[in-house]
Order: C-alpha cells, then sequence, then structure tokens
C-alpha cells in the first residue's frame, strides 16, 4: 500500500508537466530523439502549444 | 528573443508542441528555424495532461515546475522575459548548504573555496593572497631584478614585489659622510664617510693618493674626497685626512 502511495505521488510531482515526443524538426540538434521537458534537466524550459498551420 | 538567449548561452530550452493532424503545415515552423518541434498523437494526450489550448505558452523552471502559463493570443507576455531570467538566476543559485564536502582549499573557476564542494554547498570564495587559483605567470623561486628599485620574486606562481627602502629616501642622514650614487644593478645610494674616497668602507694611505692624484692631475671636485667639506679639494683635505688616519 505505501507503495502505490509512493508512486502516485512521484507521478504527481514529476510527471504532470512532462511528455515523451519525438522531435521531427530535421534542422534541430534532437531531431529523431525523444524530447520533452524531463530531457531538458537543469533547464529553464518555454513550451508552446499551437497548430502548425 | 530567444535566439539571443541561446547566443549568450543561457540555460534555455524552447520547445513547440503541435498536433500531427497538421503535419502537412509543419514547415510553417520548422522552416529556417532549428528549435525543436513534437508533434502530438491522437487523442493529443500530451496537449490535454498539460491542460493546453491553441497558441498556449508554458514556462517551467529547472525543476519541473510551472511557472507561467498564459495565451499568446494577444501576443507575447509582456513578462516573459523577466520571468525566464529570474528563473536562470534561480538556477545559478542552486546549490546545497547541507551538502557534506571535505575542507580541503579548492579551485573552481578560477576562485578559491574553502571546502571541496566549491559552490555547491552554498560556499562563497574566499580571499586568494597568494592567487593559487590563478594561472602561473613564472616558476616559484625566480627573481626579477630588472628593475633594481622595484625587484620580484615569484611565490605561488604569481610576481611579488619587493619593497626597497633606501636610506637616503627614508631621510635617514649620512652623518660623517655623503650619499653616493648606487651602481648599476643596485637601488640604494650608500652613505660613504668623508675621505673615503675608493669607497671600501676604511679610511688609509690609498684614499690619500687618490685626492692627492686628483687635486694634482685631475682637477675636478669629488664630495667625498672634500674632508673639510669646504667645497674645494686642496691640501688641507689631505692633511685632515692623514690626521684622521693616524689618530
Amino acid at each position: 500500500m505505501y507503495k502505490y502511495a509512493l508512486a502516485f505521488f512521484l507521478v504527481l510531482g514529476f510527471g504532470q508537466y512532462d511528455y515523451n515526443l519525438e522531435d521531427i524538426n530535421s534542422s534541430s540538434d534532437y531531431y529523431g530523439q525523444d524530447i520533452g521537458t524531463s530531457y531538458f534537466s537543469n533547464k529553464v524550459t518555454i513550451h508552446y502549444f499551437g497548430h502548425f498551420n | 528573443m530567444f535566439s539571443d538567449w541561446q547566443e549568450q548561452g543561457l540555460p534555455v530550452q524552447l520547445i513547440g508542441v503541435g498536433k500531427d493532424s497538421h503535419n502537412s503545415s509543419l514547415g510553417n515552423w520548422t522552416n529556417n528555424n532549428d528549435t525543436p518541434v513534437c508533434a502530438d498523437s491522437s487523442p493529443f494526450s500530451s496537449w490535454s495532461d498539460w491542460g493546453a489550448s491553441q497558441r498556449d505558452v508554458f514556462v517551467l523552471d529547472h525543476m519541473g515546475n510551472v511557472v507561467l502559463q498564459q495565451s499568446t493570443n494577444s501576443g507575447i507576455p509582456n513578462n516573459l522575459e523577466s520571468v525566464v531570467m529570474d528563473l536562470v538566476d534561480d538556477i545559478s543559485m542552486d546549490c546545497d548548504p547541507g551538502m557534506a564536502c571535505a575542507g580541503v582549499l579548492t579551485c573552481c573557476d578560477g576562485l578559491l573555496y574553502p571546502t571541496s564542494c566549491c559552490a555547491e554547498n552554498c560556499d562563497e570564495p574566499i580571499d586568494d593572497p597568494y592567487n593559487m587559483c590563478s594561472e602561473s605567470e613564472c616558476e616559484d623561486g625566480e627573481f626579477d631584478n630588472s628593475n633594481p628599485c622595484n625587484p620580484m620574486e615569484c611565490f605561488g606562481g604569481q610576481w611579488f614585489e619587493i619593497i626597497i627602502d633606501c636610506q637616503e629616501q627614508m631621510g635617514i642622514p649620512c652623518d660623517g659622510g655623503v650619499y653616493v650614487d648606487p651602481p648599476e644593478g643596485v637601488c640604494c645610494s650608500t652613505c660613504v664617510q668623508y675621505g673615503d674616497s675608493n669607497n671600501d668602507g676604511s679610511l688609509n694611505v690609498l684614499d690619500v693618493v687618490i685626492i692627492v692624484n686628483i687635486i694634482l692631475f685631475e682637477n675636478y671636485y669629488d664630495e667625498v674626497s672634500d674632508v673639510n667639506t669646504d667645497g674645494l679639494l686642496n691640501v688641507l683635505d689631505v692633511v685632515q685626512l692623514v690626521g684622521s688616519i693616524l689618530n
């Protein structure tokens, strides 16, 4: 029971504002890699959500 | 704005998150742009997890905490730059005062710290009087006497000036004599007793010979040889010098 509770709070603490999506910009240094907030640890990250069109 | 931050090397990363249903227009974001771009797939769980809407911007600190969430429908948030700069400052201030560190003097980034952790345990750099953390300018023990009044000695890889105190410059009188200019390579003038014409530190027949030669043949004024200090070199100086020697 304790383990489940701990895992729940860990997910809440570290997983809420993260994702794991492939960088599809061929000009990017991270092209083809799965990136997200946690990928850029120890950096300030700015995420822009929008439609490509 | 972001490219400026990148050029400055600031730890800031911009990521674009679209939807793969619009991948046909991906070029609008990627042409002439090296910013990482992701496409969320249906049912767009990343968007929904974040509670994001079209043209929303999220700013997260280096720990992954959301600090700013705002729509850009009316333009980039006015406080975006200040928020980001504050967060960048927080990164550099990130340290743990409780960190266990060895108590040894340690150089980090050219600064001297009291422990092996440097700034990671929130220590401030300490004074480095021997420039232990600076690049070496010389080898220890090396001596530079190119300026005899400002000689330098190497210690700890750095040049240190040696202070020369000259009696004449300190105002110490030269009783019974006169200060004579130093030879080349020496800084201080020396106090020479009147009559000690060869400046060997004693009065003897050699000084008498020199004074007689000056009087008879060389005919110039030598202040040291002017034993009676009357401004003239003549037999009276010789007589007084001989008297001093005999007495």
